[in-house]
């Protein structure tokens, strides 16, 4: 078995490398030509960056060039609600990306705007120096593999793969009798523009001013080109010899030239997926787009393919954009990481930077195992959490409240007191094969721990935690997200000393509480009473008030920032929450407040494992 | 207990199919006797005077009357059907991509012709027709037209029934795949969404020319002068073996048409199946096209 896999990998290799040589030639001729040919390419002026000192780019920055695709301002609204708010990033040339977050977060959506088969609501895609928005997904040079592969059943696997090409079209450029190019009016670069001004007259984001500046940029355009013919091109299909020469290179790619003949519905489920990779790269695009596609996989298949992909990408040099919710898939196949939450991007980093530095506690909760505190900075490099002071790595300042990771791997455990040692006392022990997890008690308050050393369940244990451990991050601004919640046995959601009344059912599909206060689905009942689960609140649900009398959570005002139209609040409770408020209403810090929240606007996720609670 | 309930199993099969088939192979005998009295063997002519004999095929060949409303029926069958499929499916797929709220009244709209009384469509077009005659048109409207125009609204909706689960089945982003591999809209639909659906396009086609094969009512009704039968009124199968009732027994001609009838669609069914089965087999092989390509220039080199 594992020679074969060798010499399927020898294989592709060569394929991979034949691919290359074969297509060198007849690209390089081909490419400037493409660059000037492609109907709608536009230049879009660009503002001289030495002149105007605020389009300068920040230090992170990279130049234009660099980037394949940037999606400035996005913002996507499906029946009034805001799925992707303001989206800002690019993706370097030949770069894997890696979109990741829960469902809903709207990773997929932006996979779409960028395939063509959503369109933004306000904003621009620029594909290699134009924007894309206006283009239709057969006229965009992005491909996607789906995530049920969506093979035309009709087709055999040479068909599959042969569709895309059958219906490409080369431009070749008109040339009179003497050899001049033929100029024409370009209708199709006008039609672009027009549908620019279509889009723009809807835009629901971006003020007055702008839109009336962006639609007569447009119009200018339009006059120009109606006045300025530019030379013409015909389309020529591919003929049937290059078509199959470019299905044949495919196919050894991904290993399956000796499947051409083979109906897609004998295929299982590894080859179909080979099948739709193949359909996409053999179009040679400049981006890849892949939707989740080993969802369908089963494990081991699933950790042959991340490898497989990653070489392909490596070899092709396409950049690619992968969507998937497994944060370890990510981590493994990435260049950089794309984490979002709620139609936000919360970080962009290296899988590394992602891992070691989140930038919020949603970041360090869906990454990995973690354990997140809240702490007050004590000192320099000093911080306070789990009733004790740690010394760290990072500055922050004096008495800011701020929420601190601790990974599961970086506490080290003693059956002996020593120096910079705390106590705590086992509460479980689970064996996962090269590990031990424990949760271990400080007070009222929880540490996980991954330890190869065994511990009696029940016993005290010593920990030690040394700077590098320990990450300090800001508090999260643009998300409440609560990460030590319990259900008590009232089925109510407790935060800190805080109950509400949260309806149970929403955490398990068509569940349904019976007359005992046990969570019923299916087969299965479940006693919550106990369970740990994460909760989430947006600023802007959260209602804030001067009258205490009548608020679920008092607390005082910890610091309030001004941003553009709302003031975001810091709200501190005695109980050492702190909850992050949206309201156009001014507070002053130390303020004493009231804050509600509509218990249907706490989105909650379970935390520990639920068939422990099982009746 | 095993063998018993396996025994009332096989029985209710058999009964059924003898209920089907008997009579069917009954009709077939019978259609080589010349008795114009149903269930009296005549004798005394045929082979050997025992009365079998093609005297009845002979006269349905003969028969001109016959002949103009097999023609009628066959054209009126496969015009309306073509319509009829065309819109169905139309619809099927119109109802497929719109918001669910619009699908619900699509499919409550198109369920009532199916489940209403035939002779309630053939009632309200009349009138309609009518109306729309002396109102606007200041003549009688009764044609071809009106016929076609009752067969179609007649058989549209099980296009639809037909269709829609072929949609339903279908894979969501089978669709947006065609359109990322370079087929416009339209190309998407011919290339990808047809195919998928076509054994419920088809199944709806011969659904719709069987309901109009055989339909009285709404023939009867709306029909007028047109087609085969000149200046008079269209007369189709069922219509003309209605009015030869009417005055006495069944010309005996009609059992060697439905004999004819029966063997045509006998032969469809399984000439589709064999079809089928030859096609699943054979399978395109475009390593062999390859080579026989890579020997064609090998020759002219």
């Amino acid at each position: 078995m594992k020679e074969r896999n060798e010499r399927l990998t020898r294989r592709t290799r060569a394929a991979i490398a034949s691919l290359f040589r074969r297509s060198g030639e007849p690209r390089e001729k081909e490419e400037p030509q493409a660059v000037q040919v492609t109907p709608e390419a536009i230049q879009t002026p660009q503002p001289a960056p030495s002149v105007t000192p605020e389009s300068t780019p920040a230090p992170t920055d990279i130049p234009d060039a660099d980037k394949i695709i940037e999606l400035k301002h996005v913002t996507k609204v499906f029946d009034g609600v805001k799925v992707i708010d303001d989206e800002n990033f690019y993706v370097r040339r030949g770069e894997f990306l890696t979109l990741l977050g829960p469902s809903g977060c709207g990773k997929s959506t932006t996979l779409r705007m960028i395939a063509g088969f959503e369109t933004p609501s306000s904003g621009d895609i620029i594909l290699d120096g134009r924007d894309i928005v206006p283009v239709p997904p057969y006229k965009r040079p992005v491909n996607t593999v789906f995530q049920h592969y969506a093979l035309f059943p009709n087709l055999d696997v040479y068909g599959n793969v042969a569709f895309g090409l059958k219906l490409k079209k080369v431009p070749v450029a008109l040339k009179d009798k003497e050899g001049n190019p033929v100029l024409k009016i370009n209708r199709s670069k006008i039609r672009y523009f027009r549908r620019q001004i279509a889009r723009f007259e809807k835009d629901p984001v971006i003020s007055q001013e702008e839109k009336e500046r962006r639609i007569q940029e447009f119009q200018d355009q339009i006059d120009y080109l109606k006045t300025h013919p530019e030379p013409a091109y015909r389309n020529r299909k591919l003929t049937d010899e290059e078509i199959d020469d470019r299905v044949m290179r495919a196919l050894q790619i991904v290993d399956l030239d000796e499947m051409e003949d083979r109906s897609i519905t004998k295929l299982s489920g590894g080859q179909q997926q080979r099948v739709a990779i193949a359909r996409a790269i053999c179009l040679e695009p400049k981006i890849l787009l892949l939707d989740e596609p080993l969802g369908a996989l089963d494990l081991k298949m699933r950790k042959d393919m991340q490898l497989e992909l990653k070489e392909m990408h490596r070899k092709l040099g396409i950049t690619f954009i992968y969507v998937t919710h497994d944060q370890e898939e990510a981590l493994t196949m990435s260049d950089r990481v794309m984490v979002m939450s709620n139609g936000l991007i919360q970080q962009i980093g290296t899988p590394t930077e992602i891992y070691n530095e989140p930038k919020n506690a949603f970041v360090a909760d869906f990454i990995g195992d973690s354990n997140i505190y809240n702490g007050v900075m004590t000192g320099a490099r000093k911080v306070r959490f789990l009733g004790r002071e740690f010394t760290c790595v990072d500055d922050f300042p004096l008495n800011q409240r701020v929420d601190v990771v601790v990974r599961p791997e970086d506490v080290e455990l003693f059956d002996q007191a020593g120096e910079g040692t705390f106590a705590g006392h086992i509460d479980s022990c689970v064996f996962k094969g090269i590990f031990f997890q424990y949760s271990i008690m400080v007070g009222s308050q929880e540490v996980i721990v991954k330890s190869t050393r065994a511990f009696p369940e029940g016993s005290t244990v010593f920990m030690r935690i040394s700077p590098n451990g320990i990450h300090i991050m800001n508090k999260e601004l643009s998300l409440n997200v609560f990460t030590d919640c319990v259900i008590d046995k009232h089925n109510q959601l407790t935060v800190g000393e805080a109950t509400f009344d949260i309806d149970v059912t929403k955490l398990l599909p068509n569940s349904k509480l019976d007359d005992d206060g046990y969570l019923v689905q299916g087969e299965h009942r479940y006693d919550l009473s106990g369970l740990k689960v994460t909760a989430t609140i947006r600023p802007e649900d959260v209602r804030i008030t001067d009258d205490t009398s009548e608020a679920q959570v008092t607390g005082t005002v910890d610091s309030s920032v001004w941003k553009g139209d709302h003031y975001l609040l810091v709200v501190h409770t005695s109980d050492d929450e702190d909850y992050v408020v949206s309201t156009p209403y001014a507070f002053t810090a130390e303020d004493t407040v009231g804050l509600s929240i509509p218990a249907e606007r706490i989105v909650l996720k379970v935390k520990g494992d639920l068939s422990a609670h099982e009746v | 207990m095993v063998t018993f309930k396996k025994v009332l199993a096989q029985s209710f099969i058999w009964i059924l199919l003898a209920l089907i088939y008997l009579p069917i192979l009954l009709l077939i005998v019978w259609s080589f006797n010349s008795s114009t009295v149903l269930g009296v063997w005549q004798t005394g002519n045929g082979v050997n005077g025992s009365g079998l004999t093609g005297e009845v095929y002979e006269a349905l060949f003969r028969s001109e009357e016959i002949g103009r409303a097999l023609g009628n029926t066959v054209i009126v069958a496969l015009s309306s059907a073509t319509v009829a499929t065309l819109l169905g499916t139309m619809g099927a797929m119109g109802a497929y991509y719109c918001k669910r709220r619009t699908t619900a009244i699509i499919e409550a709209v198109n369920q009532i012709p199916v489940v209403n009384a035939e002779v309630i469509i053939a009632m309200s077009l009349t009138v309609m027709f009518v109306m729309v005659g002396n109102i606007i048109f200041h003549e009688n409207l009764f044609s071809f037209w009106t016929l076609l125009i009752g067969h179609v609204v007649l058989s549209a909706p099980f296009v639809y029934l037909n269709v829609k689960p072929k949609l339903l089945q279908l894979d969501p982003s089978l669709y947006e795949a065609a359109l990322d591999l370079n087929a416009t809209p339209s190309l998407a639909v011919r290339k990808v969404i047809i195919p998928q659906i076509l054994p419920g396009i088809l199944s709806g086609f011969m659904l719709a020319i069987s309901l109009s094969l055989d339909d009285f009512i709404v023939t009867a009704f709306t029909s007028g002068p047109g087609l085969l039968s000149g200046q008079g009124t269209i007369v189709t199968l069922s219509t003309y073996v209605q009015s030869k009732i009417k005055k006495g027994p069944v010309p005996a001609e009609m059992r060697a048409l439905t004999t004819f009838i029966f063997l045509l669609v006998v032969g469809i069914a399984v000439g589709y199946t064999i079809f089928n089965n030859v096609r699943a087999k054979r399978g395109s092989s475009h390593s062999s096209k390859r080579a026989k390509a890579l020997a064609r220039a090998e020759g002219r080199r």
